[in-house]
């Protein structure tokens, strides 16, 4: 049979319209404070978006992984600094 | 399209060693009399979704894995139960249940178990007891039934993991500890600078560095003040011993022990306080309502504590949850207080030690003049200074208050006598260390900023998800609620009941609810004015619009949902299955022998399956399957003990069939008095065909059309039979088993004639709006009106 992805609502797929905003977009613009004084970690929010990692279920330890490669991308610039 | 071909279960529920439903892929309805076994083959298909989970059986009783449920109670020793869903493309879905009720489910292909178990409740599969289940969820749980379906989990999903994020960057970060450092660096380095400007810090700096022969001017302060400690260091090494010996001194008084103590004396009683009332019973208390609280959907409902067991009610719940959270943290806050300055007595006394060792200092204090001053230094080394994790007693607390007491006196006399030159060479190097923390007061400030950007970015990236949820979620709402309105006018033609919308709420995030007009009056929920009659039709008209929304070609699973639609709109829900959910496999379940009946003769054969359900007799026969099409077997059920009853059973389904047919066929029936038309009998129909068919009744033969009489002959025998033996008015005597077999017999082939044997269906299912005539979809059988 032919395998079909079903996770996503199918109408809500079908029914997408020009003005919905994507998350990478959402984060894009929650971020322009943090652009400013972190730009790699707000890089890094970006991709999370981009890669779907953020709209997945993400576990205790994940989130955990991701807090602490989201604040060695502020540490590292500051060590920079 | 996806459509169930068969659904076989063995020992699962109430079939025993096998029960299968065949649908040869098309819509069925299946009749089946209360406890026929219907719900079975629902559960079958809900255990298999809901990854071995039927939510009816969730019960104290049921066992872990409900397995005292689900396994039919009197499964041969060791047999394992089953359930099957095959697919008219050949791929196929298999549960296995072990005596245990551990479970497997799989597929083939692999891919078909993730795509069944992501079917959403809410479009596919509805029971009779859940029909306005969605009308009685909360705001909350409406919300969370609707995610999948409207697409946006996935937004739903990123919103939380910002949420966790948040939080997660606020522990890991230790910003709050981070701000207390800094705040300590602040207060220590403003009691020597009037200005923590860099620049100032500078100028003053470069204007040291040239009291110690730095000529060049420098603009950052930590090589700066790194070269002016170097020249200071090499200067107190060329001191005199006794000299040296009042640098000690200074420095000893500069680390403020006297001070430090009694800031760790005042935060461990803070901590004290704050901690021990509160940790362990607290911790007690929260530690099971963490994840409950997390997952309280609608905070209106009463819900029942998981710590007391009380009901109260969710928002006050979370509250208190969130207030003890907030209690909790202060102590905390006042608990890593009381270590930090613990940590920093215990750091100061070891530098004390630590310059105390100086050999001119010691070579000093073994003076026989001294030895007061000696012993004092010597009872420092007593302090649990080695171990900065453990709170101090309260006799070590007081016997160092008493030694510094004495100690600090002693120190500061002797410091009284310092010459000019070292004691400048001594502020100079205090002057140096605390510019050497502005860098780091600096550092602390940036990180602590960029920390602070990442929270607010973190919470404001929720809120615009959440905003986005919203917004999305009215639009699609807005398309459904047009669906239900259009299916509601379909099921309630001209009833004041109108403008039903669901909405999502604008002032409470993750609630979804029901609006509508009730005569004209707005009406927030329908639970408010509807009746139950209407609240189960408008449950049925909202599934019916999720499952149109979806859009998809999954089956449709009802069971038995049309116990509160009277006569009329049962009529009408057939018309909206037929018409409205054409492109989905429907699998309907019923134990109404009358719409099972209307649906029969309404719906095409080339779509529809119907299939009867015997009575179920015990757990080793479990499920069987009638012969029969139609109902007569509910009457079979009776021969062996009650043959008499079953005469009059036979009677009151052919009451069904034969008002049926007669309407269909338009046949015209004398107005009768009062209530008497209401109370029309088998027999009143089947005359009136009887009489009306060989002017009406044709069958095609060779491309014309000509009489057809062989119906009319068994319609005459069955008619006399059931004079006989089916009315209690006109016969006397006991109906015998070989009687009342023959009368269902002879009403089973009377039934069959309005088939036609070519196409499958009734003579009535075409040209409904012809005023001619009705026939069968080939066209082999015709009633003629005129």
């Amino acid at each position: 049979m032919c395998p079909r992805k079903k996770n996503v609502s199918p109408a809500a797929k079908k029914k997408k319209v020009p003005d919905e905003t994507s998350l990478e977009k959402i984060i894009y613009l929650a971020s322009s404070d943090l652009n400013l004084l972190g730009s790699e970690a707000s890089e890094y929010l970006i991709s999370l978006a981009k890669d779907g990692s953020l709209e997945q279920h993400q576990t205790k330890g994940s989130i955990t992984k991701l807090a602490d490669e989201l604040l060695q991308k502020l540490r590292g610039r500051n060590d920079a600094n | 399209m996806m459509r169930i071909d068969r659904i076989e279960l063995s020992w699962f529920r109430g079939a025993a060693d096998s029960g299968v439903l065949n649908t040869g892929s098309k819509n069925v309805a299946v009749y089946g009399a209360n406890g026929s076994g219907k719900s079975t083959f629902v559960d079958g298909i809900e255990y298999i979704i809901r990854n071995g989970k039927i939510c009816h059986l969730q019960h104290e009783y049921s066992g872990s894995y409900q397995e005292k449920g689900v396994r039919n109670t009197h499964t041969p020793c060791d047999n394992v139960s089953q359930g099957a869903i095959y697919f008219d493309d050949g791929s196929f879905i298999t549960a296995k249940i072990k005596p245990d009720g551990t479970f497997t489910i799989s597929s083939t292909p692999k891919v078909l178990k993730s795509i069944i178990q992501s079917w959403n409740f809410e479009s596919h599969l509805l029971r009779q007891d859940e029909v306005a289940r969605f009308i009685h969820y909360t705001k909350g749980e409406k919300y969370s039934a609707l995610l999948q379906l409207l697409g946006l989990d996935n937004l739903e999903q990123a919103a939380e993991n910002l949420r966790q994020l948040g939080l997660s960057v606020i522990t890991q970060s230790g910003i709050g500890t981070l701000r207390i450092q800094r705040e300590q660096l602040i207060k220590t380095a403003e009691k020597r600078l009037t200005s923590l400007k860099t620049e100032d810090v500078l100028i003053k700096l470069n204007e040291l560095a040239k009291s110690y022969s730095i000529k060049e001017t420098a603009k950052e302060i930590k090589p700066l003040a790194e070269q002016i400690v170097a020249k200071i260091e090499k200067k107190i090494k060329t001191l005199e011993p006794e000299q040296n010996r009042y640098f000690v001194f200074k420095q000893i008084l500069y680390e403020e022990t006297e001070t430090k103590l009694e800031s760790m004396v005042s935060a461990d009683a803070e901590a004290e306080r704050r901690v021990d009332a509160l940790l362990d019973i607290r911790i007690s208390v929260l530690e099971p309502m963490e994840e409950f609280v997390g997952i309280i959907e609608d905070p209106e409902k009463e819900i029942q504590c998981p710590s007391c067991g009380k009901m109260v009610v969710g928002s006050e719940l979370i509250e208190h949850v969130t207030k003890e959270l907030e209690m909790l943290k202060e102590a905390r806050a006042a608990r890593d207080k009381a270590k930090s300055r613990r940590e920093e007595l215990v750091a100061a006394l070891s530098s004390v030690l630590n310059k105390a060792a100086d050999p001119f200092f010691r070579s000093w204090l073994e003076s026989p003049e001294q030895k007061e001053f000696s012993i004092l230094i010597e009872r420092l080394h007593k302090f649990p200074i080695s171990k900065p994790d453990v709170r101090w007693k309260t006799g070590d607390t007081d016997a160092l208050k008493y030694v510094l007491s004495k100690l600090v006196p002693l120190l500061k006399e002797e410091a009284k006598h310092i010459p000019p030159s070292t004691k400048g060479l001594i502020d100079d190097r205090d002057f140096v260390n605390i510019c050497l923390t502005l860098p780091e007061i600096n550092n602390l400030d940036t990180f602590i900023t960029r920390v602070q950007a990442v929270i607010d970015t973190l919470k404001k990236s929720e809120e615009f998800v959440r905003e986005e949820i919203k917004k999305r979620a009215e639009r699609i709402l807005e398309e459904i609620s047009i669906d239900i309105r259009t299916l509601w006018s379909k099921l309630h033609p001209d009833e004041p009941i109108e403008d039903i919308k669901l909405y999502a709420h604008t002032d409470v995030d993750k609630a979804i609810d029901i609006g509508l007009k009730f005569f004209g009056t707005d009406q927030p929920s329908p639970r408010l004015t509807l009746s139950e009659g209407y609240r189960n039709s408008l449950g049925l008209c909202i599934f019916l619009a999720l499952a149109r929304f979806e859009g998809g070609d999954d089956p449709i699973i009802l069971d038995d949902i049309v116990s509160s639609l009277d006569r009329e709109h049962r009529g009408m829900l057939a018309e909206i299955i037929l018409q409205d959910l054409t492109g989905r496999q429907v699998i309907l379940f019923t134990h109404e022998r009358e719409w099972y009946s209307e649906l029969h003769y309404r719906f095409p054969a080339a779509e529809w399956k119907f299939m009867v359900l015997r009575p179920w007799e015990n757990p080793g026969i479990g499920l069987r399957w009638s012969e029969s099409i139609y109902t007569l077997d509910d009457a079979k059920a009776l021969l062996p003990g009650y043959p008499e009853a079953c005469g009059n059973r036979v009677r009151a389904i052919m009451d069904t069939h034969l008002s049926l047919a007669a309407e269909k066929l338009k046949i015209p029936m004398q107005y009768l008095r009062g209530d008497r038309n209401d109370r029309r009998t088998c027999l009143d129909f089947l005359n009136r065909i009887i009489g009306e068919a060989p002017k009406r009744l044709k069958k095609k033969v060779g491309g014309s059309w000509s009489e057809y009489k062989d119906p009319i002959s068994d319609w005459k025998t069955t008619r006399d039979l059931l004079v006989a033996w089916a009315d209690r008015a006109s016969h006397g005597g006991t109906l015998t088993a070989h009687e009342a077999e023959k009368l269902i017999k002879a009403c089973e082939i009377s039934l069959g004639h309005f088939k036609c044997k070519l196409c499958g269906d009734y003579m009535w299912i075409a040209d409904q709006s012809s005023r001619k005539w009705v026939q069968c979809t080939c066209g082999e059988l015709q009633w003629r009106y005129e």
